[in-house]
């Protein structure tokens, strides 16, 4: 049976708590923070710093492209993830907070930093290991962050055109009407009659 | 009854409704059943969980058409997030987001039904007068008056190299200005889509259609519904306001589609019968190229030729169908392996890069029976779909023909989606394909034609609705939709429910009088 995202991201927290006094530390290694803008209403400035770092992993500024945080990727989230079910917004919180995590970082792929803290070589090693790793939940984590920083980042206008896209394109939509009524049938006027069969 | 649109933001007090008939759905089903049934002289009330929105609305931004006019706002996905599920939200449904394909659902899917799951209403013949219809209304139509754009040229150029079977799509499209932006809702009022079409015709009878209202439960007394229960949503946070509608109808119909139909009923107790189960997905897995030609995915109608060279591959095997998406950014990027600067420069390269998808044909094999639909304790929508080795031999094998059709097209480097993409740059590389994994977070799997769930049937135990779409153990409950499908359909199945439709207004007006 395949584990749920929610059953594998508890065992994965489970076994942070589970590994001892002696990885403590590692475990508790805090979050290298960013400035974080003021009209944050969900994450916390280390979640926020955490998603900086992922959204600029996966979009880098190369090509002249503006990196994720320029192109205001985790406050997007802020939004995005603050409209969902609960339960989902908790699952997100978790991946973070799993990606993060040094004791975790030393277990599955030999990192004994923090995500934030490591430079953005390791990093984006880490996200690798992430998205081809043999534990299924690591790659559903990867795809859920990868969908929804790229979904956030190339929805916007100025990084399609920098990619040579021309949309959005304007048809003369905004200036047409919007019906709310309709000129109503004196009789119906179906193109043939409904033929009701008993 | 005076028919109009209400949107939530008219709605300031709770409602207390009574009609005939009470429609949850404003989709493919939904509407023309609206239509029909108002045009005969019923009284129709229509709910819809998203919102109206229209020509002026469609800014073609895709952050925004995302947000608006699909589910989840494009984030439903199956459980273990190992498939994308592409499905519209507003008046309208996926018709306002859909790509324009349209098929008749063909002879050989009518005939499975009939012979295997006891299906002896619905035949080309039963059908046919009411496709003549709605292919009438919806102008649907062999969309030859323009060359397909270069996207989906090759798909037709591989396919003729090939001497594979291919062919030019129908669509319900008027004076198309070949705009691509078919899934961000048509700018140009082209798209003959249900909120320019069925729904239009059902309010000009009488319906009143409530946008932003969903139907949160039905509520059952002696084996009828008495009443349906539904909240006022807020279209900024999507989450119900205190407002309620509440729906006194004689007849309820449930056509919300193959997820949320199914959802309603659990929600509601309504619980006999396998419903939420035998819920297909058409799973489709792409294939990426790159040309030494401008492609330019994203422009131009973004449908317009199809394969069905290996729709029937024998027994035990999942067959599949060839189309070609738009490749708007988003869309790309999403379903790119890529991160950093490999996919900075993938973009970069995007203008000359075709995608081919390869949609697979699920519950046709003996013991296929897609995935499930269910409520959980947090009130969420899941869908579970397991992808088993029937799924990944037929992922191998459609990734193999994508590439065959990709190299014959001229592709200069064929790309699988891979975590760890394999790059090809002759057709001999193709081999390798066999050594990929296939299946759940190997490569990106997207759906964009929900069946199932709601299925029906003759019998009770195996089904949710008889043959004539009303519920086994409800009297006065009918579902109409893609959720009443026995199996996937091997064609987009848009056509397919508004022909189902149609056909199941004559019985239901019956029942409402």
């Amino acid at each position: 049976m395949t584990p749920t995202r929610r059953t594998v991201l508890l065992i994965g927290l489970a076994s942070i708590a589970a590994m001892g006094v002696g990885t403590v530390t590692l475990g508790l290694r805090g979050t290298t923070t960013v400035e974080a803008p003021p009209e944050l209403t969900l994450f916390s400035v280390e979640q926020y710093s955490v998603l900086c770092a992922i959204a600029d992993t996966l979009h880098t500024g190369a090509n002249g492209l503006p990196t994720g945080t320029m192109a205001g990727v985790p406050l997007a989230l802020d939004h995005v993830v603050g409209t969902m079910n609960p339960a989902d917004r908790d699952e997100f919180l978790q991946a973070l907070t799993l990606i993060e995590n040094a004791l975790v970082g030393a277990l599955l792929d030999q990192r004994t930093t923090t995500f934030t803290g490591s430079s953005p070589e390791v990093r984006a090693e880490t996200l690798r290991a992430w998205q081809n790793s043999r534990v299924y939940v690591r790659r559903q984590a990867f795809k859920a962050l990868k969908g929804l920083c790229a979904g956030v980042y190339w929805s916007q206008p100025e990084m399609g055109r920098l990619a040579g896209y021309l949309g959005p394109m304007d048809y003369g939509q905004a200036s047409s009407e919007k019906p709310t009524t309709f000129a109503q049938h004196a009789v119906a006027e179906p193109s043939e009659p409904l033929e009701v069969q008993p | 009854m005076s028919g109009r649109i209400v949107q939530g933001t008219d709605i300031t007090s709770p409602q207390d409704l009574t009609c005939d008939v009470c429609i949850v759905g404003s989709g493919a089903g939904g509407s023309v059943l609206a239509a029909r049934l108002a045009e005969a002289g019923l009284s129709v009330i229509v709910l819809e969980e998203g919102g109206y929105y229209a020509r002026p609305d469609f800014d073609l931004n895709l952050a925004s058409a995302f947000d608006r006019l699909y589910q989840d706002g494009g984030r439903r996905a199956t459980d273990d997030l190992s498939i994308t599920v592409l499905q519209g939200r507003s008046i309208g449904g996926s018709t306002t987001i859909n790509w324009t394909t349209c098929y008749r659902t063909p002879d050989r899917i009518l005939d499975h039904w009939r012979d295997v799951h006891g299906v002896d209403t619905l035949s080309a013949e039963v059908l046919g007068p009411h496709w003549d219809r709605v292919e009438d209304r919806l102008n649907i139509h062999t969309w030859d008056e323009v060359a397909p754009n270069a996207h989906n040229s090759i798909l037709s150029a591989g396919c003729e190299a090939l001497d594979w079977e291919y062919g030019i799509l129908r669509r319900n499209v008027k004076n198309c200005g070949n705009s691509g932006y078919c899934g961000h809702g048509c700018p140009l009022d082209a798209k003959q889509a249900m909120h320019v079409t069925f729904i239009p015709d059902a309010c000009r009878a009488g319906a009143v259609v409530y946008a932003d209202v969903r139907a949160d439960r039905y509520e059952v007394e002696d084996g009828r519904v008495i009443a349906v229960h539904a909240s006022v949503m807020d279209r900024a946070t999507k989450k119900p306001t205190q407002t309620t509608v509440i729906v006194r109808p004689k007849i309820a119909v449930t056509s919300g589609g193959a997820i949320n139909s199914p959802a309603l009923l659990i929600r509601s107790g309504i619980t006999q019968g396998p419903v939420g189960e035998r819920t297909f997905l058409h799973p489709v897995v792409a294939l990426v190229a790159t040309y030494d030609r401008d492609i330019t995915p994203w422009a131009g109608a973004p449908q317009s030729v199809a394969s069905h060279q290996f729709i029937d591959r024998g027994p035990d095997t999942m067959g599949c169908f060839l189309e070609v998406p738009p490749m708007h950014p988003m869309l790309a990027s999403v379903s790119s392996p890529l991160f950093g600067d490999d996919e900075a420069a993938f973009m970069a390269n995007l203008k000359r890069t075709g995608t081919l998808i390869a949609l697979h044909v699920d519950g046709l094999v003996p013991g296929d029976n897609g995935g499930t639909v269910t409520i959980d304790a947090h009130d969420r929508i899941r869908v579970n779909y397991p992808l088993t080795a029937l799924h990944q031999e037929a992922f191998q094998f459609s990734h193999e023909r994508m590439a065959e059709v990709h190299f014959a097209a001229g592709a200069t480097e064929v790309m699988s989606l891979h975590g760890e993409p394999l790059r090809m740059h002759a057709l001999a590389d193709a081999a390798q394909l066999a050594t990929k994994s296939y299946g759940a977070h190997e490569h990106p799997i997207f759906t964009a034609h929900q069946m199932g769930g709601c299925m029906m049937g003759p019998d009770p135990a195996t089904s949710v609705v008889d043959t004539h779409l009303k519920h086994h153990h409800i009297d006065n409950l009918y579902v109409v939709d893609g959720s009443v499908f026995p199996t996937a359909l091997g064609v987009n199945p848009s056509q397919t429910i508004y022909g189902i439709a149609s056909w199941a207004a004559e019985h239901i007006a019956v029942a409402a009088r």
